[in-house]
């Protein structure tokens, strides 16, 4: 059997998962399989009517811009996976799980479709967003550099290979999986903090898990690899991964000043980028670089819709918390 | 076990939990060729239902109506099915009927959805539910002791107020309002059981919540019993009285021993009482108002409403959300709130019990004496919620919502608690609630992965390397400790 690599080995290699070389890979691999599940589980007539008769205008428009930036990102998540993270990543239990993680961006998709045809919200509009706003074509901008840079005369042997390889999974993992979607979860959580808009809140409690077990998958990778290689993580290049997170933080404050132009109740732009700020502090010290803005997080709410153990009343909400694809034994 | 958001139960016979228990094989019928089946239970079930396995194996019956699978392997994809969405609820037929006392009036065919209420049922008769639930954590003194003469006064008032309802009630086909004016039925309950305990300082957990239990439903139902004589003294016997089981001066203590002859087997639970059961039996066989007195239903949105804990459950968790249909909302146990406050520990302990899910184990600064006291629901043994549910079971003539809490991850860890709770005599379980292996990253907490993996990884990693996906690591990798 050929040599195992995290990262670099044969990429043409059948895989041979066991005996394990990373465990935490398949870990990730097997807890994907037990957060299994389908958009349609999650009824959304409750949506419609609030959509019709509860919400204004401003607040219409602020969930076309969540689902006009969702639904692209989710597939250009998969687009970079598949085309600039996976050919790298060779040890199996780790092919194993982005191979997964390829099917939940998919199926990101598909929900965000399905919500999409649901809703009588503005098709057109929703779609042609990340090609129109400013705001989200520059988010959509920056995602793309990351990518392309992967696609363009790429040597992962050298040092430069792998730092811009290092960049990349900060790029997705850590900034669009990690700080980008973790604003429009709170965005939308908002709604069913007032008891509005549940069905899609239930799909964000699936997508908000999901986006959790990527963002672990892409820490313990961006740390497995740092270790593995050691001479990636220069000054010049701890620098950069901070401007990158720095540069990712104004984006996502003008895009959030596009989405709330103004207030909605229970929220503002400014509340929504003060908890930016504070989940990019986390991301910064989360890859061993200091905080840069020691602000508390605003969104004291949120403890409500994701921190605590909930308790479904049967009849009346869907039950998310059971997972599936138990041992038969 | 295809359809997960549909509300399914068991009525389950005694004949399949035995072949379970001894690992022996279980025939499925089409309803067709065996529509006895449906009408019998206990002994008589299983002679027939024995006379059609063998019918089956001398080719008798048509090839299409009949398959065999061995028990274990059927009760083995129950649980999965169990685990994995809730349903179907575990309830027992056998154990529901033998200790009815409308037994001779009719058989009881399924529970009610909640599985509290176990009422005979057919083709022109459909059964309803008549409910109400006391909150027992209004009935504690300022001294810590329960007030009985309250508790007796509240009993009387609720049994008179549902006989009430049967008379008042608008119906929505007659053949409910026949079912209930026939046996007029009622189910009364308790709630904020978990309340009580806590404000009495008894861990859910223990011996003493159990005897409580015991000795308040023994009380509660023994005033019920009693109120419904006297109703009936003042305004008449319930029409099928003089079928009952009442008119033969028993009371629900006396069918345990009807299911033990049913059944074969001793039932596990015990008979203690302390209260002149005699006496009321003299006065039962003399008339009833009602057909049935008792039934302990899930509450989950009266005792919201009442601000106290659900049914004989415990707290969920002692900082919680909770879905309903108005939205998501936030809770605290009020009790360990109260607790905390009067130890000064509370503005310190607030932020570390989110970051810990509720679990006081989880918080270094918590005493021990709390932590003992304030268990979430996860963390109790389901041998605790089994007994409390026998103990009250006992003195219930209907059913017992008993939901059931566990951490477990293969459907073979939970196989014995449901063996079990059919051995003790239980009517019914209610939901099976899995504690999540994973949540999603918090977010009003301090969160650094790469400092302190949070649980779930290293419990999954635990069972992949477990599992015997053989790792290459030396036993030194920290991956694993």
């Amino acid at each position: 059997m050929a040599e195992v690599r995290l990262v670099g080995g044969d990429p043409l290699e059948p895989v041979q998962l066991f005996p394990l070389h990373y465990p935490w890979a398949y870990a990730h691999v097997q807890q994907a399989k037990h957060n299994t599940w389908f958009p349609e589980e999650a009824p959304l007539h409750d949506d419609l009517q609030d959509w019709n008769e509860r919400l204004t205008d401003e607040e219409k428009r602020a969930v076309e811009m969540l689902l006009g930036f969702f639904n692209p990102m989710e597939s250009l998540v998969t687009t970079n996976l598949i085309m600039a993270i996976y050919p790298h990543v060779t040890a199996p239990e780790a092919r194993l799980y982005l191979a997964r993680q390829a099917w939940e961006e998919a199926n990101h998709v598909m929900a965000f479709e399905y919500v999409i045809k649901t809703l009588p919200v503005d098709r057109e509009r929703v779609f042609n967003l990340h090609k129109d706003h400013p705001a989200v074509q520059a988010k959509e901008a920056f995602q793309m550099r990351l990518t392309k840079a992967m696609l363009n005369g790429y040597d992962l042997s050298t040092l430069a290979g792998k730092q811009r390889f290092l960049y990349n999974l900060v790029g997705y993992f850590v900034v669009l999986e990690g700080i980008f979607f973790y604003s429009g979860f709170a965005l939308a959580l908002a709604f069913r903090q007032r008891g509005l808009m549940k069905g899609l809140c239930t799909i964000i409690d699936w997508v908000l898990r999901d986006e959790s077990l990527h963002l672990s998958f892409g820490i313990h990778l961006i740390l497995e690899f740092l270790n593995e290689h050691r001479e990636v993580m220069t000054p010049e290049l701890a620098q950069s991964v901070r401007d990158l997170i720095l540069e990712a933080v104004r984006l996502e404050e003008e895009y959030n000043r596009a989405v709330l132009p103004k207030p909605i109740i229970g929220l503002s732009a400014d509340a929504l980028n003060g908890y930016v700020r504070y989940v990019a502090d986390r991301r910064l010290e989360e890859l061993g670089l200091e905080p840069a803005f020691r602000q508390p997080n605003p969104l004291k709410w949120m403890a409500a819709q994701v921190d605590v153990p909930e308790l479904v009343n049967f009849f009346e909400a869907r039950n998310v918390n059971y997972e599936v694809g138990l041992p038969r034994q | 076990m295809r359809t997960p958001s549909l509300n399914t139960a068991l009525f389950i016979p005694d004949e399949f939990m035995r072949r379970v228990q001894t690992d022996d094989d279980w025939y499925l019928f089409d309803p067709l060729y065996v529509p006895d089946l449906t009408e019998c239970y206990g002994r008589e079930f299983s002679r027939r239902y024995r006379e059609y396995a063998r019918k089956a194996e001398r080719g008798e019956l048509p090839q299409r109506a009949w398959r065999k699978v061995k028990a274990r392997d059927l009760y083995l994809k129950i649980l999965v099915s169990l685990m994995e969405t809730g349903h179907p609820w575990l309830t027992f037929k056998d154990a529901a009927n033998a200790r009815s006392m409308l037994k001779d009036v009719g058989i009881i065919h399924s529970l009610n959805l909640c599985t509290e209420v176990a009422l005979p049922t057919n083709r022109d008769e459909i059964a309803v539910c008549n409910l109400a639930s006391i909150n027992l954590a209004r009935h504690l003194r300022e001294d810590g002791e329960i007030d009985w003469q309250k508790l007796a006064q509240t009993v009387r008032i609720a049994v008179r107020g549902l006989d009430n309802v049967i008379d008042l009630n608008l119906y929505p086909s007659e053949k409910a309002r026949r079912s209930n004016l026939l046996n007029r039925p009622i189910g009364l309950g308790v709630m904020g059981f978990a309340e009580l305990l806590a404000r009495k300082g008894i861990p859910y957990d223990s011996p003493e919540a159990a005897d409580l239990a015991d000795q308040l439903l023994e009380f509660i139902s023994y005033h019920a019993i009693l109120t419904s004589h006297e109703l009936a003294k003042e305004r008449g016997v319930f029409p099928r009285f003089a079928q009952s089981e009442w008119a033969k001066g028993r009371v629900p203590l006396d069918t345990i021993a009807d299911l033990e002859i049913e059944r074969g087997e001793p039932i596990e639970t015990d008979r203690t009482t302390r209260l002149d059961w005699d006496a009321l039996r003299a006065k039962v066989k003399e008339g009833m108002r009602n057909g049935t007195v008792m039934a302990i239903a899930p509450t989950a949105t009266i005792a919201l409403i009442a601000g106290t804990s659900t049914s004989l459950d415990p707290y969920f968790a002692n900082i919680f959300s909770r879905q309903t249909l108005s939205g998501k909302f936030l809770e605290f146990n009020p009790v360990l709130v109260d607790e905390l406050k009067r130890r000064g520990l509370w503005e310190r302990v607030r932020e570390q019990l989110i970051a810990a899910r509720g679990e006081l184990s989880e918080v270094a600064e918590i005493p021990d004496d709390l932590k003992r006291l304030f268990p979430t629901a996860f963390q109790i043994s389901p041998d605790a919620y089994l007994a409390i549910a026998a103990k009250a079971q006992k003195w219930v003539d209907m059913a017992i919502s008993r939901n059931l809490f566990f951490t477990a991850r293969r459907p073979s860890d939970i196989a014995e608690v449901y063996l079990k709770a059919w051995r003790m005599g239980l009517k019914s379980t209610y939901y099976c609630f899995i504690h999540p292996r994973m949540q999603a990253e918090p977010s009003t907490v301090r969160v650094n992965k790469r400092l302190q993996k949070p649980k779930w990884v290293a419990e999954a990693q635990r069972e992949v390397v477990a599992d015997g996906a053989a790792c290459s690591l030396s036993e030194a990798c920290e991956s694993c400790q």
